[in-house]
This record gives structure tokens, sequence and C-alpha cells, in this order.
């Protein structure tokens, strides 16, 4: 078993009345290839927006890497390798494709204050930015603006923008939303060519690519964790089956 | 390349203007003065997406403390710009953090609130400020120690063109630093930005001072080159106009500035000739036609931008 890089104690949130997470308490280990699962409404992207710092904590505590990140904001958090992707699309539309990756780079080089310095020198950063744009299949596309390009392409350069703050952990929220089935398993193919230091906790619906691409699967319902486990013991569980599988789940 | 090129030719065209029209020097000045402030807004406005209405705040804060030093014994020019700077800079904060947090109509209306209280303040203050008659009694002294101001204006139109170019130099500086693309990313997409590292507030109130510093260089020299701070300096009409001169010459261009500034002041000058009490009907309908044909500005005319990778 690896050490741990994340956990939650007790973790919930509340709009109102609503729980919308309940009492999460979850470990994620370093270099995990986590999936997090459940229907409609279980509390998925609020979850993974608490990690991430969009939304604060009702209570419980957030620790990664040893580090109580609760009640830090995005970008300290982003700092201490924590970084996410967004279910829509979440980009810098007027900007190039290697230009906002590089933007995470300086951002995580901690040159992001120098406001005197030419950035067009720093070819290290852009160099790196290329390398990632490689990784996820996107150089040729390097010096279009994001506007223009395909959507698919869009989902990519969302993980290469993960990915530039070089994450310890990095939260993919339905990663495949909105692009045919045919590319999803391409793209995932990607994620799963990540490097081991990265580890990975992503949502995903489509339960083929869960069941091929996750070593260990949460279940949410109704913002609590229901079961936790392998692919084979989640496929093997009875109720899991009935509740989740059993409603539509191989769509 | 090119963008060397405009860069030059943005440098070199008020030199143009002084050898075309040597009895307009001290319009020169103004214009160039304008322009500054006009680049300074772009910052706020064009790249870190700031909406703001009061930005005469700080052009008048530097008017002033540049415009106090010399009537209250400290005439030297150079460092009256600096203190003025860094006085208008350290305004910056406060109004930085305030809209730092705040959503676009918030923004609005603190910067416009900021700016009326700022202009009041010197109204009502008239032992220290003039009030509505102006701050009179400057005393500028020579520049460099050598050139003294005279009334033609040519040391002033000479020293209006080295603040704006070294003005202009350093905005570029800026939006060309992984600084000022943090800027942009911020204005594009906040939330993102601060899901990819950037500590979005802090960025904000930087830009706010960065800008407010250069904004208030650009009221120093008006004051010491005319000798005299009046109170309009400050005015909700200022922020305004340096708005609409960034409008016309195109936002998120810092070239835009320079070229705005100079065909609005241009226009001004013609249109007041024609009707002096109504030539702001004239400008009301350029204005609109502008909306219409060229909403991008000049700029956005002669250069039209391919998503969004020029200055």
């Amino acid at each position: 078993m690896s050490p741990t890089l994340l956990e939650t104690k007790r973790l919930s949130k509340c709009f109102g009345v609503l729980r919308a997470v309940d009492d999460v308490s979850i470990t994620i280990p370093e270099g995990a290839r986590y999936a997090l699962i459940g229907p409609n409404g279980a509390g998925k992207t609020t979850l993974v927006s608490m990690l991430s710092g969009a939304l604060s904590s009702t209570s419980g505590d957030i620790t990664f890497a040893g580090v109580d990140l609760t009640s830090a904001p995005m970008h300290i958090r982003v700092r201490h390798g924590l970084a996410r992707t967004y279910q829509i699309t979440s980009l810098f539309p007027r900007l190039t494709v290697r230009e906002q990756v590089a933007l995470a780079v300086f951002e995580r080089d901690g040159m992001g204050w120098k406001w005197l310095a030419p950035r067009n020198r720093m070819t290290a950063q852009y160099e790196e930015a290329s390398c990632l744009l490689d990784l996820v299949k996107l150089g040729a596309d390097a010096d279009l603006p994001v506007g223009g390009l395909p959507y698919g392409k869009q989902r990519l350069l969302e993980i290469a923008l993960g990915l530039a703050a070089r994450p310890r952990l990095l939260l993919l929220d339905e990663p495949a939303a909105g692009i045919p089935s045919t590319q999803s398993a391409e793209l995932f193919e990607v994620i799963d060519a990540l490097p081991a230091s990265t580890a990975i906790l992503f949502i995903e619906h489509d339960m083929d690519l869960v069941f091929r691409f996750a070593k260990k699967i949460i279940v949410l319902m109704n913002g609590q964790v229901f079961m936790e486990g392998t692919p084979s013991e989640i496929a093997g569980n009875a109720s899991v089956r009935q509740i989740y599988l059993g409603e539509g789940g191989h769509d | 390349m090119t963008r060397r090129l405009a860069a030059a030719a943005c440098i070199l065209a008020p030199l143009c203007y002084a050898i075309a029209l040597p009895d307009y020097l001290v319009f020169g000045s103004q214009i160039l003065v304008m322009a500054l402030l006009a680049i300074s807004l772009d910052l706020l406005v064009g790249y870190a997406g700031i909406a703001t209405l009061g930005h005469a705040a700080f052009f008048g804060a530097g008017a002033y403390v540049a415009g106090l030093l010399s009537v209250h014994g400290w005439g030297e020019p150079l460092t009256g710009v600096l203190v003025a700077a860094c006085a208008a800079g350290a305004l910056g904060i406060p109004i930085g953090l305030l809209t730092a947090r705040s959503g676009t109509l918030a923004r609005l209306m603190i910067t416009l609130g900021i700016a009326v209280l700022l202009y009041e303040t010197a109204n009502r203050a008239a032992g220290i400020t003039g009030g509505a008659d102006g701050l009179q009694g400057m005393e500028v002294w020579p520049l460099l120690g050598v050139f003294d101001f005279d009334l033609a204006g040519k040391i002033g139109f000479a020293y209006a063109w080295c603040t704006f170019v070294l003005g202009f130099i350093l905005a570029r500086f800026v939006v060309k630093s992984p600084f000022g693309l943090s800027l942009e990313a911020i204005r594009d997409n906040p939330l993102r930005a601060a899901g990819i590292g950037i500590p979005v507030k802090g960025r904000l109130t930087a830009a706010f001072v960065i800008s407010a510093a250069i904004a208030g260089a650009a009221g120093a020299v008006l004051a010491q080159t005319t000798q005299v701070v009046a109170l309009n300096v400050l005015s909700v009409q200022l922020s305004a106009d340096v708005l609409v001169i960034l409008i016309f010459g195109g936002i998120g261009r810092i070239y835009g500035g320079l070229i705005g500034a100079a065909l609005y002041m241009g226009a001004h000058h013609w249109m007041s000739g024609l009707s002096p009490v109504y030539w702001q009907f004239w400008l009301g309908l350029v204005l609109i036609a502008c909306a219409f044909l060229a909403p991008s500005g000049i700029m956005g005319l002669m250069a039209p931008r391919a998503g969004g990778r020029d200055t």
C-alpha cells in the first residue's frame, strides 16, 4: 500500500437543508487510479469542488500530503499539488493553446509575479508546455487560439492544463464529457499513460471506462460513501448493481 | 518584428507632430498626458478586465501631489513625478483590494464612489488644494536643473514625451511578462485562473497599483507642465473621457491609448471650435458610429486580432 496522499475526515457540504456531501471520509494513496462513481446528484462534483477549493466545506477536514488544506484557497491547493479539471470545459478562449499551458507552468515555477521580464525569452517553460501538449497529442495545435479548437481537443487541453501544475493528485471531473465514445477511450488511454507520480481521481459515467482504467472505485450515494473497492468487488456487489448499475449504468 | 515597428512608430509619432505643428506644443503635451493615462487604464480594463469609472482618482492624486510639492518649496520635476506616482500607487492598494473581491457592477460603483469622494474632498479642502479655483502658485524648477519650462511649451512637450515613452515601454513590458499573461487569464476566466494556481486577488491588486502609479505620473506631468491643478483632474468627466479614448483607440492594445487620445482630443479641439457650447452633441454621434463601425476601436480596424495573440 502506497503512503496516503489525500485524506478527508467526515467532510460535509450543506446547501440549506440539503446535505450534498455527507460525512465523507476517504483516503487516496500516492499514484492512485481511483474512480468516483454514483448516480446523478450523488454529490460527486460537489466533493471534487470541495477537494479543489472551489467550494468551502461546511464541516470536516481535508489533509493533503500531511498539510491541512481544509480552508486553503484554490491557488494554494494547486501549489501544494492538488489540481483539477472541469466537467464543462473551462479554458482561456483568447489565448493560444501553448500560451495557456505555459501560463500554468509559469505559475507553478513561481514566475507569475515577474512583471518586467519578457516571457518570450522563458524558453524552458514554453518547451515544457510543448512537451505537455505532445503528451496529450495536441502538439500540432499549439499555436492556435483555444476558441476555435474542436471540443475533443479542448478536453485534452483541460488535462494538459491540469498536468502543467505538476500535480501529485489530479482530479478529473468527467474528462470525457461531451465527446463521442470512440474518442473517450482514446482520451482515457492518454490519462492511463500519465506518469505514476500523478495520482488520479476521476468521475466517469461510462462503466466500461471505469472498470478498464480504475484500480479502485468509490461509490457515492446521496452524498455518502456507499462502498469502496476494487472493480471486481464493485461489480460483484449485488446492492451496487441493483442501485447503480441497474439504473442504466451501461449507457 | 512588425510589433517592434509599431512600437517604434508609436514612440516617434509625437516627434512628427512636434515638427509639423510647432505652434500647438502645449496641446500636444496634453495629448501625450491623456495617452499615458489611457495606457494605464488599458492595463486595468483591457488586460486585467477590471471595469472602472474612477481612473481620474489616481490621475488627480498624482497631479495634486506634484502640485502641492512645488507650491510648498520642492519644485524639482523628476522627483515630483516619482513621489506622485508612488502616492497614486499607494492609493491603488486599498482600491485594488476592494475591487479585486467584487463583481463588475460593484467595481463600477466602488471606483466611481472613490473618485467622487476625492473630488469633493479636494473641493472642500480649499485651504490646501485651492478648491474650485484650482491650485495656484506652483513653482516648477528647471528640468535637470538646466531646461526652464517655457511658455511655448517646448520643454514641456519634450518632458511629456519622455514620460509617455517611459510609461509606454513600462506598460509594454508588463503585458509581455508572465504577470501580464496571468492578468489576461484572469480577465478571460477568473475561476479557472485560480484553478491553475494564480492568486487572483493579489494579481488584480498589483495591476491596480501599477496602473495607478502610471496614471499618477501622467497627472503629475500635466500639473508641472501647466503649472496649475484644476479640480477637474479628479472629475468623473475625465474618468469617462479616458475610457472613451481607450474605446476609440482599441481596448487591450497598448497602442490604442495614443491613437485614441490623438483622435479624441483632436476631434474635441476641432468640434469645440465649430460649436463651443454644443460640441459634445457631435461627439455623441461619433461615439455611436464608432460602436457600430469599429467596435474594437481604431486598432481593431488596423490589425484585427487573431485570437488575442497581439498587444
